[in-house]
């Protein structure tokens, strides 16, 4: 945890160098010319710089504290390399099933997310898997459009 | 005035509104009895609900949902020994050997009982307070507004989690993040990347669902499969006793003792349930006639833990409401969804919407009868909560994850954003950062920057306005004070 507070605190105090002198100057775009006599409290990006500037002292102050403080904290337990795996596994998962809904809509694609993170998750007993991966999403829908009046995503394919 | 709190109370007394209110406190107890889940999460996910009904029930809605939450957590710590949110850690302690020795009935109708209690007296704690607070604060400049923004700023940072720098730098990325969009003032464009839909700023639904619930089941995911997979033992609950009387008149004076601390400590910007229930249980064990029986299975044990942690729900509101900081994560939501619904929390509330608010202050009120039946009535089905595998409820809190990202606007790109939001805040969490200071600054960056730039131009540019003005100059030097202290001591409490 030590070490993982040291890294942290370089990546965000080059974070804050490359805000201040790259991202601020390149993304805060003036849609008005701001005349040269402006207070400088009045310029958008006064504000950004002020909150990069304090960004880089308190990232200073947490390496020093990571440094000067030795304890070590346990991020993860002993099977951390499964736990890491299944969280990614999780998230580009779930990212995936996103991009799907944008092409085979909702009531294709979530039976088949649902059932394939069930299993991931070490429930592999089909009694459960296939009446939750349907059912579920089956009354969400259900449930959305009768209380809201809201349609889950119908799918680009699907759509005519 | 007269007629406009009759006028609130005539508005909350509807049936719509009234069965919001239990619908919110049935999905606050349901999710608060899961364990791992927490409140924080439970709101955060049913906020975009809140969108589809009128402020005076979308809000009543989720104040339910964290009323419920806070007693939801205590039935898992009572029957599985896990606290379905970390403030309910403390009913652990004495609410487990309860259920060992037979008596999970009994708990947790001790909890509900101590539960509600806490909540109905920092309910009525929010009413008394909240109107003269925000007068006083209507009559701050821009200067002494900016002041206390960095104040509570500066507690919340200082206070929530175990190092200063790192809720320092929580503060400051919300700030960032809250900075992304139109420029007020100027109309400029900020961080905006080229992308059309980062233009009106990172919406706050996605980020709110992607920093607490998504993150959230990214850290339960993390747990060996057969804790995921396998069914829950619970401690028996069937057939045993219900609570007696005198058990109940022996605690009285702790939930009294721990509605106070909890009321007090949930009134200060960040410090939040877990604190308020662990000092309201020392309080109890001290001035217990048994301290002996504390972690062995003592009601008193459970009724200190249950009423601080319940206080904290009205009481975080105080800050929220009357100056436009949130108190916690959960008051940030809450404050979000006010937002989101056209009511801007901060002095000028009262003042604008005032039926609306003492429609809300009404249905808080409600709240707690309501949460004392359903409690009494349906305890059999909450324990039953408690017994789905988290491998069912994770993939079914997720797909609610993901629609509810997708019906703030009926766009995909929100749910994407709530994804990458979550898995920014799952590393927050793994590197010790605090997520509350993070939500809470980016609630409060327009405010800030607004305050900021209108106080400077009032004064022509000269920065020693915050610093002349007696209200402005008090916030910042109870800033610094907190902000020493807390570099002073936690060094010594890590190491202790």
């Amino acid at each position: 945890m030590r070490k993982g507070s040291i890294i942290i605190s370089i990546v965000l105090l080059g974070f804050s160098f490359f805000s201040y002198f790259y991202i601020i100057p390149t993304q805060i775009i003036s849609s008005i010319p701001i005349e040269e006599n402006t207070p400088a409290v009045l310029h958008p990006d006064f504000f950004p710089r002020l909150t990069v500037f304090i960004l880089a002292i308190a990232s200073v102050s947490l390496l020093i504290a990571s440094i000067k403080f030795k304890t070590d904290e346990k991020t993860y337990g002993d099977d951390y390399k499964s736990a890491i795996s299944r969280v990614v596994f999780v998230f580009f998962l779930s990212y995936l099933y996103v991009i799907s809904l944008r092409y085979f809509g909702y009531s294709i694609s979530t039976p088949v997310f649902m059932a394939i993170i069930i299993v991931l998750l070490g429930l592999r007993d089909w009694r459960y898997v296939i009446p939750t991966s349907l059912l579920f999403p089956l009354f969400l829908n259900y449930f959305f459009w009768y209380s809201f009046k809201v349609i889950l995503p119908e799918g680009e394919l699907f759509l005519k | 005035m007269i007629d406009q709190i009759l006028e609130g109370v005539l508005l909350a007394l509807t049936f719509k509104a009234i069965a919001m209110v239990a619908i919110g406190v049935f999905a606050g107890i349901t999710v608060g009895a899961i364990p791992g889940l927490t409140g924080v999460m439970a709101t955060a996910i049913l906020v975009p609900f809140s969108f589809f009904m009128a402020p005076e029930l979308g809000i009543p809605f989720l104040l339910g949902v964290h009323k419920g939450a806070l007693f939801g957590g205590s039935i898992p710590a009572i029957l599985v020994n896990t606290p379905g949110t970390p403030p309910a850690a403390a009913t652990c302690l004495d609410g487990y050997p309860l259920a060992q020795k037979g008596e999970a009935k009994s708990a947790i109708q001790m909890a509900l009982y101590s539960s509600t209690l806490g909540d109905t007296f920092s309910d009525i704690a929010l009413i008394v307070a909240a109107i003269p607070i925000a007068a006083l604060a209507l009559k701050f400049g821009p200067a002494d507004l900016f002041g206390l923004m960095v104040m509570g700023l500066t507690v919340i940072s200082s206070v929530t989690g175990a190092s200063v720098p790192k809720g320092i730098i929580s503060a400051l990325l919300g700030l960032l993040i809250g900075a992304v969009g139109f420029d007020a003032v100027t109309g400029s464009e900020r961080f905006t990347f080229g992308y059309d839909t980062l233009q009106g700023g990172i919406g706050l639904v996605p980020l709110l669902i992607g920093i607490f619930a998504i993150s959230e089941v990214l850290i339960q995911v993390e747990k060996k499969l057969t804790v995921l997979a396998q069914k829950p033992a619970i401690a028996h609950l069937k057939g045993g006793r219900s609570l007696k009387m005198k058990e109940f008149k022996e605690s009285r004076r702790t939930i009294f003792r721990s509605s106070i601390i909890g009321t007090i400590v949930g009134a200060i910007p960040g410090t939040g349930s877990s604190i308020a229930t662990f000092i309201g249980y020392g309080a109890a064990q001290r001035a217990s006639k048994k301290p002996e029986e504390f972690g062995k299975g003592s009601y008193e044990g459970v009724a200190a833990a249950e009423a601080a942690n319940s206080a904290v729900a009205g009481a975080d509101l105080i800050p929220t409401l009357t100056l436009g900081i949130p108190g916690g994560g959960t008051a940030a939501i809450l404050m979000g969804a006010f937002i989101a619904q056209g009511l801007r929390p901060g002095p000028s509330l009262f003042e604008e919407n005032a039926v609306t608010m003492y429609a809300i202050f009404t249905l808080l009120l409600i709240g707690n009868p309501i949460m004392l039946v359903q409690g009494w009535l349906l305890t059999g089905l909450f324990a039953a909560v408690v017994t789905i595998r988290q491998a069912i409820l994770i993939p079914c809190i997720l797909l609610f994850c993901v629609v509810g990202g997708y019906i703030y606007h009926n766009h995909l790109g929100d749910v994407e954003l709530a994804l990458l939001a979550g898995l920014f805040g799952y590393m927050f969490r793994k590197l010790k950062f605090p997520l509350a200071p993070l939500v809470i600054a980016y609630i409060i960056t327009p405010m800030a920057e607004r305050s900021f730039k209108q106080a400077l131009l009032l004064s022509g540019g000269d920065y020693t306005v915050f610093f002349t003005r007696p209200i402005s100059l008090f916030f910042i030097i109870l800033a610094a004070v907190i902000l020493g202290l807390s570099i002073w001591r936690k060094p010594k409490v890590a190491a202790e």
